[in-house]
């Protein structure tokens, strides 16, 4: 069979005249918009909200507070805290973005530098903001732990040419980032 | 000047001048309630809808005063000059209060002109006409959309009459003998507009919204026209200022608590006139093409029914003449059920002996606070309830109301018999 | 208002209505015909409101444009009717044609000439109006006459409200309900049939 028989409910003829339920009906809506105008709507606790109902005016209040942990927004490089770059432009990332934001061209490391044994390091790193879905995938696929999902979620360009970012502005949105990466010592 | 106030005086003197001058200024006033309460009830659905699931609404839109740099003034003079003017120190409560409501950014208008800022969005954008369409009837659909309805305002009154040196003014654009009939007529007119933007469009969904809006308007029309028949037994008129004027007297059909309405006749006759309520309410929900009964522009099967087509104004004004089509229909409702203009309680003919126009004044507010009230009784049903099927609608029309009004009729017959 | 104007209005409105009139027949799209037919009956139900009879007026806008016309439109549109082939006729065709149209001309023009004060030039309205006894033939309760004739060529009574008589539903409704009582539930049974009886050969015959 290639149907499934629903059993529907029987019905009472009071609820078959319908005025009852109706009304019913309208006065749940009323109750909710009597406490969404009086701002007590429930459950308006775990949402953390403000205003009318349970929403958070925007502008005026953030939820960057409230924000998880595993939030993901903008990616972002990061260097080690011995000032390191920790990307080694091995392309991991350009290869599994699925939307192709990622572009990097690679480059070699200064010998004289404290981590020679690194040998490449991006010479450019650029995302485009605009092909960016968010989904993380360069977070995971990133063996040197050198690019993270930021919570940075306000993107309002006026150009589009600004959304390409460059290693200069994924850099300064990363940061340093804390724990130490020994792989590269010239100890190892 | 002597002479051009006399002049005025002798046209105004001439009753026939008379009658057509009142008649336009009242014509204007009409329509420009009506355009104006269908910008209203389009700010009262988006914010009552809001409220009901818990959100705002659109509250932003206001005036910005950066609008008055052109004139010379910097962004936040305005405020620091009218609270150095009432004499609040720049950091007070009342400043803080003021700073926290955004008066120092803008003119609050609580998201009312949200509406008219939609309009002019609307009227700025392309205006995309395919190239398969019948232009003719596709340009014309609109408009007998929107007309109908603006025209069917023209018998409801909005006061009682008053005087004037000149003579009587009767507050209602037409006062004619058939009130409820041309209302019916010519607002089941715009079903005209529905089909033939449905035809003309010459495509799938459209052409199903059409035919949808056709078969729905003819079997509600049949509903209205008989639901009433119970209220039009009982006043004995089909002329809405006198059915307005007995139940100033008298107690509103749904409220008989004054004067006649307190007899054991009016609240027998409150069964009928009930149920006949109900179901003229639904009928107006059918015929206005709000939900739950908005088949021809059903989105979840229908694309965008009737208009899928259309874009910019022509789309806006299929939107203006549903939202015009509801105040007619409130304001049927409003005049024939909930008292039209009258006050109640005695305090309309109180009112008239202290001043004539201080009572056309106070009904006129009377009667649109109600319409308000029965706007917002439409949007809070939107939002309550879903859509209903199509079988399901054309089956509560044929098979239930139509019946159930019949019986309606003949109940009140007896009811009456016996009463007289 | 100048009697002058309301027959400006009148000539203007049957004018209006006779031009539409001819396009429902000379139109090729049954779409524009059909719609030309409600234009036409707007025109007419306006002509009657012009004479006063506002009842009449409207219920030819919500029985005819409202609602037989919008089936027409309706029916029209599911059977997705082509624009219609000028067909080139017969001399026999023709002489049908003109033959008919003759006779039914012929019938207008005898009605026409019968209605009372034709003879002499004068609105038959107005006569009727005059003589109001002989609305109400064989009534025994003699119809109160409005309180000043509301006949065409004088002041449109739309216009003038406080002219305005008794309203015309109240005398259609005496007249229909209680001299024509009769003739009246007659005619809706046999409505009631026509009804029936297109159910009865619309509706499909279950055989299994």
């Amino acid at each position: 069979m290639s149907y499934i028989p629903i059993k529907r409910p029987k019905f009472s003829l009071l609820d078959r005249i319908y005025v009852v339920e109706l009304a019913k009906g309208l006065w749940i809506t009323l109750r909710h918009l009597v406490l969404s105008v009086m701002g007590k709507s429930r459950s308006r606790k775990d949402f953390n909200s403000k205003g009318v109902g349970i929403c958070m005016p925007f502008p005026e209040q953030r939820w960057d507070a409230h924000l998880p942990s595993y939030y993901r927004g903008a990616p972002s490089l990061v260097r080690g805290e011995d000032g390191r770059e920790r990307c080694v432009s091995c392309q991991l990332c350009e290869f599994i973005c699925p939307a192709r934001a990622i572009r990097v061209v690679p480059g070699s490391v200064d010998p004289s530098s404290p981590t020679p044994k690194q040998e490449k390091a991006p010479l450019e790193f650029e995302i485009d903001m605009l092909r960016c879905i968010y989904c993380g995938m360069c977070q995971e696929v990133c063996p040197e732990q050198a690019i993270f999902l930021s919570n940075q979620y306000l993107l309002t360009l006026t150009d589009r040419s600004k959304a390409v970012r460059t290693k200069e502005d994924l850099y300064r949105l990363g940061g340093t980032r804390k724990g130490l990466i020994n792989k590269w010592n010239q100890y190892k | 000047m002597e002479t051009i106030l006399t002049w005025c005086c002798d046209v105004l003197r001439n009753p026939q001048w008379f009658y057509l001058i009142t008649t336009v200024l009242k014509l204007a006033l009409v329509f420009a309630v009506i355009l104006a309460f269908v910008v209203l009830s389009v700010w009262i659905e988006r914010r009552v809808a809001g409220w009901i699931q818990d959100r705002p609404g659109p509250n932003r839109a206001g005036l910005p005063l950066f609008l008055l740099k052109p004139f010379g003034s910097k962004e936040k003079q305005p405020l620091s000059k009218l609270l150095q003017f009432f004499g609040c120190p720049p950091d007070g409560v009342v400043a803080r209060l003021c700073r926290w409501l955004r008066f120092d950014r803008e003119i609050p208008t609580f998201g009312l002109i949200q509406p008219c800022l939609d309009g002019g969005k609307l009227f700025l954008k392309q205006e995309i006409t395919p190239k398969y369409v019948r232009t003719f009837y596709f340009i014309l659909a609109p408009m007998l959309v929107l007309g109908p309805p603006l025209v069917a305002a023209a018998v409801v009154p909005f006061a009682s009459g008053a005087g004037t040196p000149f003579g009587h003014i009767d507050m209602c654009v037409a006062n004619l003998d058939i009130g409820p009939l041309w209302v019916f007529a010519v607002s089941g007119l715009s079903v005209y507009g529905l089909t033939l933007a449905g035809w003309s469009s010459n495509s799938k969904y459209p052409f199903l919204g059409g035919l949808r809006a056709t078969a729905q308007f003819i079997s509600y029309e049949v509903a209205m026209g008989l639901s009433v028949i119970p209220l039009l037994m009982v006043y004995g008129t089909l002329n809405l200022q006198e059915i307005v004027q007995s139940q100033a007297d008298g107690g509103w059909t749904l409220l008989p608590l004054w004067g006649e309405g307190l007899s054991l006749q009016r609240w027998v006759l409150f069964l009928p006139l009930g149920i006949s309520f109900l179901m003229f309410a639904t009928c107006i929900f059918a015929e206005a093409n709000r939900t739950p009964f908005d088949m021809a522009e059903c989105e979840t099967d229908l694309v965008g029914g009737y208009h899928t087509e259309y874009s910019s104004m022509k789309f806006a004004s299929f939107f203006m003449g549903e939202y015009a089509a509801m105040v007619i229909g409130s304001a049927m409702v409003v005049t024939l059920f909930l008292g039209g203009w009258s006050i109640g309680f005695g305090a309309d003919a109180w009112l008239a002996n202290c001043n004539e126009w201080l009572a056309v004044l106070c009904q006129f507010a009377m009667f649109l606070v109600k319409l308000l009230a029965f706007i917002f009784f439409f949007v809070w049903v939107r939002w309550t309830l879903p859509r209903f099927r199509w079988d399901q609608v054309m089956k509560l029309c044929w098979l239930v109301f139509i019946e159930l009004a019949v019986v309606n009729i003949v109940l009140t017959a007896v009811i009456l018999y016996f009463v007289h | 208002m100048d009697p002058a104007i309301s027959a400006i209005i009148f000539y203007v409105l049957a004018a209006a209505a006779l031009l539409s009139a001819v396009g429902v027949v000379a139109l090729r799209n049954p779409i524009s015909c059909a719609l030309s037919m409600a234009l036409c009956f707007g025109f007419v139900a306006a002509i009657f409101f012009g004479m006063g009879a506002s009842f009449i007026g409207i219920a030819q806008i919500i029985i005819y444009a409202g609602a037989v016309l919008v089936l027409f439109l309706f029916i029209t549109m599911m059977l997705d009717v082509k624009q219609e082939e000028p067909v080139s006729g017969s001399f026999w065709f023709c002489i049908t044609g003109v033959v008919a149209a003759g006779m039914l001309a012929g019938v207008f023009c005898t009605a026409s000439l019968r209605l009372p004060g034709a003879m002499d030039g004068r609105c038959p309205v107005h006569v009727l109006v005059e003589n109001l006894g002989e609305l109400s033939v064989g009534n025994k309760t003699q119809v109160t006459p409005p309180a000043s004739p509301p006949p065409y060529g004088g002041a449109l009574p739309a216009l003038c409200p406080e002219k305005h008589g008794s309203s015309d539903a109240r005398l259609l409704g005496e007249n229909l309900f209680s001299h024509y009582s009769i003739t009246f539930v007659i005619l809706s049974f046999a409505l009631l049939a026509g009804a029936v009886g297109a159910v009865a050969l619309g509706r499909k015959l279950h055989r299994d």
